[in-house]
């Protein structure tokens, strides 16, 4: 008896994951988890029917009464508003006829329109799956090599957790408890960076090797006339939009969610000036909207019980037990970290991992001191931020990295599963180089953050 | 077909939960720019409305779970999944709701509705002078969610039944929008 009591996190945790793999609604594998363990738990004597009473004061207390997440349903809302109002369509179109001229043309268009349309779609699967539908056609229809084509639009797809306004960093903020316009500054520079090196390649690329992204055909001179007007509209408007929105929160001048609010009227009132709002675009944006928050908020409360019972049966105390006793050195408690979410990262969207898995593992976070290499008070903030390209790189590395299949399910007979491996190598790489470099200089991300907060 | 009628009904009940919820989106957004606007050019910020921004966004948050199980907007792994046969992914997916998702929102409903009711009860408001009254309304929220999210998904149990007897085509209306029908 004494064994199992003792096994009871270990076990609660394998059944978690086997049971994920059942392609039930996560939500409901989290649910089922917790009421089993729970009982099993008060069955044992290891927790009491009141402490189940307990579970709506949590739900309240982290779900709604949280000034931090406010900031997540008006995100989405932005997001969503700009693409059911086809403003990020034209946004892509525009800037592609922009940059006609510059070599791979059409890929960087991909990358601006992922690192805009971040906050639009909420996960990784969605985004990437947009991206595709919106460009991989018009792509391989100009002759640009599958492969590039595939690697842009896996790789900007999945800047978008990174780079703020992401929905993931809110989350992250909230269970880190930490102050997540800081967060967004320090994410910004890894982010910009990463944006940055992946144009670069793909300039250099499609300049060295013309064949693998051909110019963009002339346009006509019906279509150069107004063509600044147009770049003026959809691409200034929005790109205003993110500034202003982003910019604030930068500043000190507003918070998170007074940046959100301010942001989803303004995507409201630029879809309007452009005549693309009426009841019905509202009412579409409101569905999906709905449709994606209720998706994070249905795990997130589950995953409310499912850590509430695994701390019961002695989780934390075991997960923070074994990392000390392992004596493994902080470093070598991050390089376990990492690698483990690098290996989460194969399977699970970011929702599972840094809502479920994420609780577990902060209080280890909490121990580490690296000395001289990142302030204790940065640590964490630094942490978030790793743990982001981390699970950026993982969802791109192959054979299992699941933005390849997203693209793969969506690119159909376009693209084949070889190309997509061979196409998304060169980004894998520039992942890894960005993610050692934050690494070995944390400044990069900790200098912009505190110099503003 | 009685099965199907209330098949429906459950999914109505929830759509209706949504479509509430999609509204108060756009009251939110007002909610958050009226306060900025009254806090810097008026001098009128109150904790009233900040507290407001918190309550909506509670409910936006948690009343559309049954919507969003009846659209199967829910992530799921499905590395394996993907290649199940037919027949026996409705039947987990029947098993499933039977077995994981009912017992645990069955607990949130009945200690959630407890919660709210306490709420009610005593009169709880605000710990801020200036803050909201009726503070049971926003803690019903909770049970709520259990509910909608039990009937959504009762909703698609009965649906997978159905199509299990070759009666119905689908167990989720992925297409159905939040407005039409």
């Amino acid at each position: 008896m004494e064994i199992l009591i003792a096994l009871l996190p270990v076990l609660m945790f394998a059944a978690l994951i086997i049971g994920m793999f059942s392609g039930l609604p996560v939500a409901i594998v989290l649910a089922g988890v917790t009421f089993l363990f729970g009982a099993i738990a008060m069955a044992l004597g290891e927790m009491n029917l009141i402490q189940a009473a307990i579970l709506p004061n949590r739900v309240f207390g982290g779900s709604i009464q949280n000034q931090v997440l406010i900031a997540a349903p008006m995100f989405i809302f932005m997001g969503v508003l700009l693409e059911k109002s086809r403003l990020a369509e034209d946004l892509l179109v525009t800037t592609q006829k922009l940059l006609r001229h510059v070599p791979g043309g059409l890929a960087l268009a991909v990358t601006v329109l992922g690192t805009i349309l971040a906050a639009a779609t909420g996960i990784i699967g969605a985004s990437v799956v947009m991206l595709t539908v919106l460009a991989l056609p018009t792509m391989i229809d100009r002759g640009y090599s599958p492969e590039l084509a595939g690697g842009t639009i896996v790789s900007a797809g999945t800047l978008g957790i990174l780079i703020p306004p992401s929905v993931m960093l809110i989350f992250m903020g909230d269970i880190l408890t930490i102050n997540l316009a800081k967060l967004f500054v320090a994410a910004l520079v890894p982010g910009l960076l990463l944006a940055v090196i992946y144009m670069i390649y793909i300039v250099s690329r499609s300049a060295l090797d013309p064949s693998i992204a051909p110019r963009a055909p002339a346009l006509s001179v019906e279509e150069k006339k107004g063509l600044w007007m147009e770049a003026l509209f959809s691409f200034g408007s929005p790109l205003f939009l993110i500034i202003v929105v982003l910019g604030s929160i930068l500043g000190g001048y507003a918070t998170p969610t007074e940046a959100a609010g301010v942001g989803a009227l303004g995507a409201l009132l630029l879809g309007w000036f452009r005549g693309r709002i009426s009841y019905s675009v509202l009412g579409d944006a409101m569905d999906g909207s709905i449709r994606t928050i209720a998706m994070l908020f249905f795990i997130f409360v589950a995953a409310t019980g499912f850590a509430y019972v695994f701390r019961a049966v002695g989780g934390e105390h075991l997960i923070v037990g074994t990392a000390l006793s392992l004596n493994m050195g902080d470093w070598g408690i991050l390089a376990v970290l990492m690698l483990m979410i690098f290996a989460l990262g194969f399977f699970f969207d970011w929702i599972e991992i840094t809502l479920i898995m994420l609780p577990i593992v902060s209080p280890i976070v909490g121990l580490m001191d690296l000395g001289d290499h990142v302030q204790r008070s940065d640590l964490i903030y630094w942490f978030a931020v790793l743990m982001a390209v981390n699970l950026q790189t993982s969802f791109l590395t192959p054979p299992f990295g699941f933005a390849l299949f997203y693209l793969k399910g969506a690119g159909g007979d376009l693209i084949s599963m070889k190309q997509i491996y061979r196409g998304v190598v060169p980004f894998v790489l520039l992942q890894l180089l960005i993610l050692s470099l934050i690494i070995w200089q944390p400044w990069l991300v900790l200098w912009l953050a505190n110099s503003v907060y | 077909m009685t099965m199907i009628v209330i098949a429906n009904f459950l999914e109505r009940i929830c759509t209706y939960a949504a479509r509430f919820a999609g509204i108060l989106l756009v009251l939110l957004m007002m909610t958050i720019v009226y306060d900025i606007v009254g806090r810097q050019f008026f001098n009128t910020g109150s904790v009233a409305l900040q507290e407001l921004q918190w309550h909506l966004h509670g409910a936006i948050a948690l009343l559309g779970f049954g919507y969003a199980y009846t659209r199967d907007a829910h992530v799921r792994i499905d590395i394996l999944h993907e290649n199940f046969p037919h027949r026996l992914k409705l039947k987990l997916e029947f098993l499933g709701i039977v077995f994981l998702l009912t017992p645990f929102f069955l607990v949130l409903l009945w200690t959630g509705f407890d919660f709210a009711h306490r709420s009610f009860v005593r009169g709880e408001v605000s710990p801020s002078d200036l803050g909201l009254h009726h503070r049971w309304i926003v803690k019903s929220v909770v049970p709520l969610s259990a509910l909608f999210a039990l009937l959504g998904a009762w909703s698609v149990a009965l649906r997978a039944i159905l199509v299990l007897r070759g009666q119905l085509q689908l167990a989720y209306r992925k297409e159905d929008g939040l407005w039409k029908s």
